[in-house]
């Protein structure tokens, strides 16, 4: 494990296999992800049958209440990743095909680094932008466009924005690159035919961008979907996520088989997402990319 | 024998690249190993070196067999085919990547560094990124990477590749004096078969994974043994016929080209038998002679043109014939009937000929059956 | 003419909206943390907007808190483990998913465990490691909690330093081992400093990531382990005070940093 391409004996012919030394360098990473990846979701799915291999679990995390929030979280992931695609497309566009090249990487740099800060803090500095005294009521009750502060904080809105704030930048990055790979010569083929920009968009962009988009948005709506630490900065005491649900049958020792069993019905859903998606050939290229 | 290998078979999924490929060099020889793109060229060299190990077969340096071995236990060299210079190093660093694995004293590898990018040329690019030059000076960087620790044999995959005429002929020449001097077995790869012939002490032409031909330039060109060798070592017309005498060292060959006596390498065939022969261009005369065909193309070669006629049974031949002097408003005026009227050859026009020799050669559509046998070697 | 105009003037204004959109995103992106670093300069221990006067107090008192002081120190140490561990272990798994004799089939099946994190919801893989802790009984504190992170950093590093394999000409180390190197020696003088601006960027975002690490290490520090992350989040729960202000402030410093000098070196020059 200490180098990856270690033979201190006599080397046969370099092109010759070594399958028991590559092997035992695979092992150490495969293992890990093994005994962290693959041995827990075996242990959930014992649990989630447990106790006497029933699937009394199973009929309770699917009762309508958690059906409810299931949906919501779902709901949210779907909606967050819409407006986050939204954003990405233009902002991807330009920084490909329009932006000066030398503001092109510290732009791209700009736009992806909140990717590798905490998240609970850049959560955290929601509180301070959406709260009563904060500075977006200090700045519209400031300007008089209310009379009252609003109550934007702990609630569906904050969560949402929440949301777009932290994946925002992820889409962005999965975004530029199938825009970078998108010839920009085809645009300009499409415009010497004639084509408007929106049909230009329609056309063109689109229809190469599409798949990356798909990949981007089955990965991300996941996600945001099983998010604890967003919901439980911004959110209310209003809808609950799922996440919260499965912490909560965790920490207060209640019920694992029924978090496991929540569990899966939501792994359930989201494999069923990456399944359908990659049923797309060019959608699933897109999500072995990684 | 410096280097001989005996019936080396590789095989790439379904493919074989190498087919029971058997090779003898003699010490201090100049060996040239040329055939067709795709052909097996590379893969029998990084066999030699000891990149790929062969399925099948032996190679054996200087009668110990080494198929076994890394490579690093070769005293054998490799110039890549595209270089592979390390572009992480200077020029220098990469020349003495070789000497520093023998441990070579810091002084020493100086010395031969410096003295070996004289040798290509390079002498002053020491401290320059391999990156930063152009594609010849970076071949010749992979030549004295190579040359630099002397190996018993040397490997080289079209090394000269991307090099200009005249450079290239520079580098031919000083190939053949290093080879003498140092009396190192040289096998030299490539599909430029001017070059082959010319440099090579004796050469050997693959096919599809298979060798076809060993021998002598001369006898390879003079004397092919299929129509393969005769076709790809200068630009032979194949021509079909039926024997018409029995035995000896040439046979009368009845063809639409004419009544050919042709020479016989092997086994005489039958009076009646239908035989194939290689009729190279300069054993046509042109002008005056029994046979007259139709001209269907025409090239200018330089000192020459070159004309392809068509026989009665489809088949081909090219023609040449030394262009005159033109004068010079024949060589300015703007060509009004496609450039033919004041040319040797004209599209169309019928030309009299007659074929002085003809070789007697293998029909090979089928490699396997010519077999890998080193016949002169 | 005057026809013509009007048109440019939507082309030109069309042609200019997504230029627009990127500077809003950006001002998106970082008026919060601009206003939390503002904030973090209150003289009082609830900010009012606009702040009465600038002051560094709190960050004195975050450097002095016994309890945000040892946070930090073990998130840098969690990190300094996990950041050269899954570099190394990324390393391996870049090798066998690019350069081994693995055979295709197994390679794909290598990749896509090692990605697992990318795909299946954290909160279900938090879970499924705390349950399975608690089953095996192995207790809480570091040692799970480092495993966790290196597993969490494990598909960035490998998918890094796999991008990096791919881009080094495989025939290399072949020119290295027929010059004399052994299978060894190629690895050390010409793999090695080829990959390594790629080693160096894979430290530092693994470094970072690990720093930040949230949900599984609070499914698996239940006594004793607390990271920075879990120390804020703790804290955002009871209130918003210009002392968490400029911990986050210090927290974003740090993962700024390490991300920022990774994304330079991961760039060719
Ligand atoms: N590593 C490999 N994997 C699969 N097939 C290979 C490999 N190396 C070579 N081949 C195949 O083996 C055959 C011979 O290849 P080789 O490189 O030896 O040809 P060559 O004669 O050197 O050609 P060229 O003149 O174009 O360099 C080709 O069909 C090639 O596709
Ligand atoms: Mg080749």
């Amino acid at each position: 494990m200490s180098t990856a391409d270690d033979d201190a004996g006599a080397g046969p012919p370099a092109d010759v296999s070594h399958p028991i030394r590559d092997g035992v360098v695979a092992s150490g990473p495969v293992g890990l992800a093994v005994l962290l990846g693959i041995v827990p979701i075996v242990v959930l799915l014992v649990e989630s049958l447990g106790p006497g291999l029933g699937l009394g679990n199973y009929a309770e995390a699917t009762r309508p209440l958690y059906r409810g929030v299931l949906g919501y979280s779902l709901g949210m992931g779907i909606a967050v990743t819409a407006v986050c695609l939204t954003i990405s497309y233009p902002v991807t566009y330009w920084l490909a095909h329009r932006c000066p090249a030398r503001y092109r990487l510290p732009t791209l740099v700009a736009l992806t680094l909140p990717l590798w800060l905490n998240y609970v803090v850049l959560n955290y500095a929601w509180v301070w932008v959406l709260a009563r005294g904060g500075v977006l009521n200090e700045l519209l009750v400031g300007v008089g466009a209310v009379a009252e502060p609003l109550d934007l904080l702990y609630t569906d809105l904050s969560v949402f924005v929440g949301f777009v704030y932290i994946y925002l930048p992820y889409v962005v990055l999965v975004m530029y690159v199938s825009m970078e790979r998108l010839d920009y010569r085809l645009l300009d083929a499409a415009r010497d035919l004639g084509a408007t920009n929106t049909r230009v968009f329609l056309d063109v962009v689109l229809p190469r961008t599409l798949p990356g988009a798909a990949a981007a948005a089955l990965i991300v709506y996941a996600r945001i979907a099983g998010a604890y630490a967003t919901p439980e900065i911004l959110g209310g005491p209003g809808e609950v996520m799922i996440a919260s649900l499965v912490t909560a049958a965790f920490r207060e020792y209640i019920n694992f088989g029924f978090g496991a069993a929540l569990s899966f019905v939501f792994l359930g859903v989201v494999v069923a997402g990456l399944l359908l998606g990659a049923a797309f050939p060019r959608v699933r290229e897109e999500l072995t990319r990684r | 024998m410096a280097l001989s290998t005996a019936a080396l078979t590789k095989t790439y999924g379904d493919e074989e690249a190498v087919s029971g490929v058997s090779l003898d060099l003699q010490q201090g020889e100049f060996f040239a190993l040329i055939g067709p793109s795709g052909c097996g060229k590379t893969t029998v060299l990084r066999i030699l070196a000891g990149l790929t190990a062969p399925d099948e077969g032996v190679v054996r340096l200087d009668g110990e067999p080494v198929t076994d071995q890394p490579p690093r236990a070769r005293d054998t060299n490799l110039v890549f085919q595209d270089l592979v210079l390390f572009p992480h190093m200077t020029v220098a660093e990469n020349v003495a990547y070789g000497l520093k694995r023998a441990g070579v004293s810091t002084s020493d590898r100086e010395r031969r560094v410096d003295d070996a990018l004289s040798l290509v040329d390079l002498a002053g690019f020491g401290d320059r990124d391999p990156g930063a030059l152009s594609g010849g000076q970076q071949q010749r960087v992979a030549l004295a990477r190579a040359l630099v620790n002397e190996p018993a044999v040397l490997l080289l995959d079209e090394p000269l590749a991307s090099l200009d005429r005249s450079l290239r002929d520079e580098m031919q020449a000083e190939f053949r004096r290093i080879q003498r001097q140092s009396d190192t077995t040289f096998l030299y790869v490539t599909h430029d078969q001017e070059s082959a012939m010319s440099m090579a002490d004796r050469l050997a032409v693959m096919r599809d994974g298979s060798i076809v031909d060993v021998g002598r330039p001369e006898r390879l060109y003079e004397r092919p043994r299929t129509a393969f060798t005769a076709t790809f070592l200068g630009d032979a017309a194949l021509v079909d016929g039926e024997v018409q005498s029995d035995g000896g060292e040439t046979v009368r060959v009845e063809t639409p080209a004419g009544t050919v006596t042709s020479l016989v390498d092997g086994a005489t065939p039958a009076r009646g038998e239908t035989v194939t022969l290689a009729v190279r261009p300069e054993a046509v005369t042109v002008g005056d002679g029994p046979l007259s065909s139709e001209v269907i193309d025409r090239a200018y070669k330089g000192f020459y043109e070159e004309a392809t006629i068509e026989l009665d049974d489809g088949s081909r031949l090219t023609i040449r014939e030394a262009d005159g002097p033109a004068t010079r408003d024949e060589m300015e005026a703007v060509p009004t009937d496609g450039g033919s009227s004041e040319r040797r050859f004209r599209v169309g026009e019928t030309v009299a000929f007659d074929v002085e020799r003809a070789v007697l050669v293998d029909r090979d559509d089928d490699p396997a059956a010519t077999g890998g046998a080193d016949v002169d070697g | 003419m005057s026809s013509v105009r009007p048109r440019r003037w939507l082309r030109r204004g069309a042609g200019r909206f997504p230029a627009v959109v990127v500077v809003a995103t950006l001002m998106f992106l970082y008026v919060p943390v601009l206003v939390v670093a503002y904030l973090s300069l209150s003289p009082t221990g609830q900010p009012t907007i606009p702040l009465e006067s600038l002051s560094l107090r709190w960050y004195g008192e975050v450097v002095a808190d016994r309890r945000f002081v040892r946070a930090l120190l073990t998130s840098f140490g969690i990190a300094a483990v996990a950041a050269p561990g899954g570099t190394v272990l990324g390393l391996a798994g870049a090798y066998a998913v690019t350069r081994s004799a693995l055979s295709r089939r197994v390679k794909g099946v290598v990749a896509t465990v090692i990605a697992l994190p990318l795909f299946v919801p954290t909160v279900v893989l938090a879970f499924g490691i705390g349950l399975t802790g608690n089953y095996l009984d192995v207790g809480y504190g570091y040692g799970p909690v480092v495993l966790g992170h290196l597993f969490w950093v494990l598909p960035f590093t490998t998918f890094l330093l796999s991008a990096r394999y791919a881009e080094i000409d495989e025939q290399l180390p072949a020119a290295a081992m027929d010059l004399g190197a052994d299978t060894r020696t190629a690895f050390l003088t010409v793999t090695l400093p080829l990959l390594r601006p790629a080693l160096a960027a894979s430290l530092l975002f693994a470094f970072a990531l690990s720093f930040n690490e949230f949900l599984i290490t609070f499914f698996l520090a239940g006594s004793g382990v607390t990271t920075v992350p879990l120390e804020i989040f703790g804290k955002v729960r009871v209130g918003a005070t210009a002392f968490l202000n400029a911990a986050s402030v210090l927290v974003l410093v740090v993962s700024a940093a390490a991300a920022g000098v990774g994304s330079a070196l991961r760039e060719p020059a």
